[in-house]
């Protein structure tokens, strides 16, 4: 005997136009619901025809379920149907950006708890439902099927002007019963700048890998580390940091006094007497260093936002958080790195070669979010989870090791957070010829292979 | 530069820590003579905790590898029992290697060395 599928009701915010409905009349209606869920549809356009069915399998499905929300499509100015593609939950994500979409699945007993809707939020009642609703679900799924198709091109969680105060109190009362954090502004594009605050003051080790020698940029001498560290030094609001610069043995003098100079006691030499071995380097500099936290930095970067590693940190605070990272910029003003994507069998970056102010898609590149990975260029952990995943696999002294570190912090069960609150310059090609090695491939894909297509929080072609 | 070189051949440069030639003073050369013992247990704990991350790093590896045999592949038996022999070796190196003096010692040694490093940061 297949299992009886709990009651379900439909109840609509909008009228027919999309336009918000009288929220109090809504908010009553809401709680006069008696079947076990209600999908709340919030914007003009249709369920599809097997919405009841597949909604039905997750209810029947997952006990625990308490909201759930779904792809959607919309026909496009050519007429064809374009999908919205959404990732799987994302607390973080969800402070910064209501993309939720245009029908949302609630428990109705979940919705009795709260007390249901909170009309005098207005248009930012539906987000503060979600919001609180977060906060006391205990599963929240997401289906890739694309269960709704709207009248018009969807612009997740956009809001009136004159709602802003109210979706600032919204966040605020959310941050605040959510281990803290900052609304520095709300916007009607639904993107909010919204950040989690540093806890006590750590101490950050800064591990910087380098030969140590010269580059001529036309002509010019310089120095890639001296001027990466002279770009911190200068921007960098974070104090509680030091150096650990892992150099090579035919490092240039020069340039270690240089580096010297410029951080004082904050600065711990060790040398690096191996041939090249990026995984190496970082190990060594994470036993030699103190810090509570570990950044792992490239020597070839230029700092562009003062506040990079209170952004980076807050997030790796966060309970159950592993690691976190920037955005990262090509010297051209395109992006390099906005996260790792492993889409259909292949490890890459997440926006890579796209120019500097894009958006992303569902404005992905504009809002903090859970990731799968973040290249080791520009990443910080907490100490304990560095040495608890055995740090950077030596296997791997080139390419991939650090696809390999993110793969051993999930498997160890934390969670990898990106920031576009961090960004950096990062000029790779300075460096390192990336030229990718038959066992590097065989090393990482014998161990994570089957991993290399994972679009939960990145459901786009990279 | 003075340093200590490790086990590996990494030279480790520390201002808090130089060893040099003896002084003259009794009183000097104890406290020299204690530093030296301090960097080389320094010394030998970074040897271990270099260890231990290669150790938990293979094994995380090996948990992977086998994971993508028994996904992809109709198990080789002989590999998979192989490799999970290996798995339960470097478990049993890595609790043998915090059993031991050194590591234990290096830890004792460091621990109020980066204690007072963090505060002096802060």
């Amino acid at each position: 005997m297949s299992p009886e599928v709990p009651s379900l009701s439909v109840l609509r915010a909008v009228d027919s136009g999309g336009v918000l409905r009288d929220l109090d009349e809504f908010a009553a209606e809401l709680l006069c619901v008696e079947s076990e869920f209600v999908a709340i549809v919030s914007a003009g356009g249709l369920l599809r025809g097997d919405f009841a069915s597949r909604v039905g399998e997750w209810m029947v499905s997952y006990d625990d379920l308490d909201v759930l929300y779904c792809d959607e499509i919309f026909v496009g100015v050519d007429g064809n149907p374009e999908p919205v593609l959404k990732p799987d939950f994302d607390a973080e994500r969800l402070r910064c950006q209501f993309y939720f979409g245009s029908v949302v699945l609630y428990r109705m007993s979940l919705i009795r708890r709260l007390g249901g809707l909170r009309a005098e939020f207005r248009g930012a009642a539906l987000y503060d439902l979600a919001l609180r609703a977060s906060r006391a679900a205990r599963s929240i799924a997401h289906t890739t099927d694309q269960l709704f198709e709207g009248d018009a091109p969807v612009r997740l969680g956009a809001v009136e002007q004159c709602d802003l105060p109210l979706v600032r109190t919204v966040l605020e009362q959310h941050l605040a019963a959510t281990g803290g954090g900052v609304v520095e502004e709300a916007h009607t594009d639904g993107v909010h700048d919204t950040h989690r605050i540093v806890v006590g003051q750590p101490l950050v080790s800064i591990i910087i890998p380098t030969r140590g020698l010269w580059s001529f940029d036309g002509g010019e001498r310089k120095s890639l580390i001296v001027e990466a560290v002279r770009s911190i030094e200068a921007l960098s609001t974070y104090r509680a940091i030091e150096y650990v610069v892992v150099y090579d043995t035919v490092a240039e003098s020069e340039i270690l006094e240089a580096l010297s100079a410029e951080c004082g006691p904050r600065l711990r030499l060790v040398e690096w007497t191996d041939s090249f071995n990026f995984s190496g380097k970082i190990n060594l500099g994470a036993v030699n260093s103190s810090g509570d936290y570990l950044l792992v930095l490239n020597d070839d970067v230029e700092l562009i936002t003062p506040g990079w590693i209170e952004a980076m940190l807050a997030l790796a605070q966060l309970p159950g958080a592993g690691m976190s990272g920037c955005m990262l910029y090509y010297e051209d003003e395109t992006i390099q790195h906005a996260g790792h994507g492993y889409w259909r069998g292949d490890a890459t970056h997440i926006g890579m070669f796209e120019p500097r102010n894009s958006a992303g898609p569902l404005d992905g590149y504009r809002v903090e979010r859970r990731v799968l990975g973040v290249t080791a260029a520009c990443a910080l952990m907490p100490r304990a989870v560095y040495f608890e995943v055995g740090g950077m696999t030596t296997l791997l002294p080139g390419n991939f090791n650090d696809v390999d570190l993110c793969m051993k912090v999930t498997t160890a069960g934390h969670q990898i957070y990106w920031t576009p609150r961090a960004s950096l310059y990062h000029y790779e090609s300075k460096t390192r010829i990336a030229a990718v090695r038959k066992y590097e491939v065989d090393v990482a894909w014998g161990r994570w292979g089957s991993r290399m297509h994972d679009p939960r929080f990145w459901p786009y072609a990279v | 530069m003075e340093g200590e070189r490790t086990a590996s051949g990494s030279l480790v440069s520390d201002s808090s820590a130089s060893v040099g030639a003896r002084a003259l003073h009794p009183a000097i050369n104890t406290a020299k003579e204690k530093s030296v013992t301090e960097n080389s247990q320094a010394a030998a704990s970074i040897e271990q905790q270099l260890r231990e991350l290669a150790l938990v790093d293979r094994i995380f590896g090996l948990e992977a590898q086998l994971a993508e045999v028994s996904v992809f592949m109709n198990p080789d038996r002989d590999r998979f029992d192989a490799q999970e022999r290996e798995l339960a070796g470097l478990r049993q190196q890595v609790e043998g290697l915090r059993e031991t003096r050194t590591w234990r010692v290096g830890r004792a040694v460091l621990a109020p060395l980066n204690a007072l490093k963090r505060k002096r940061n802060e």
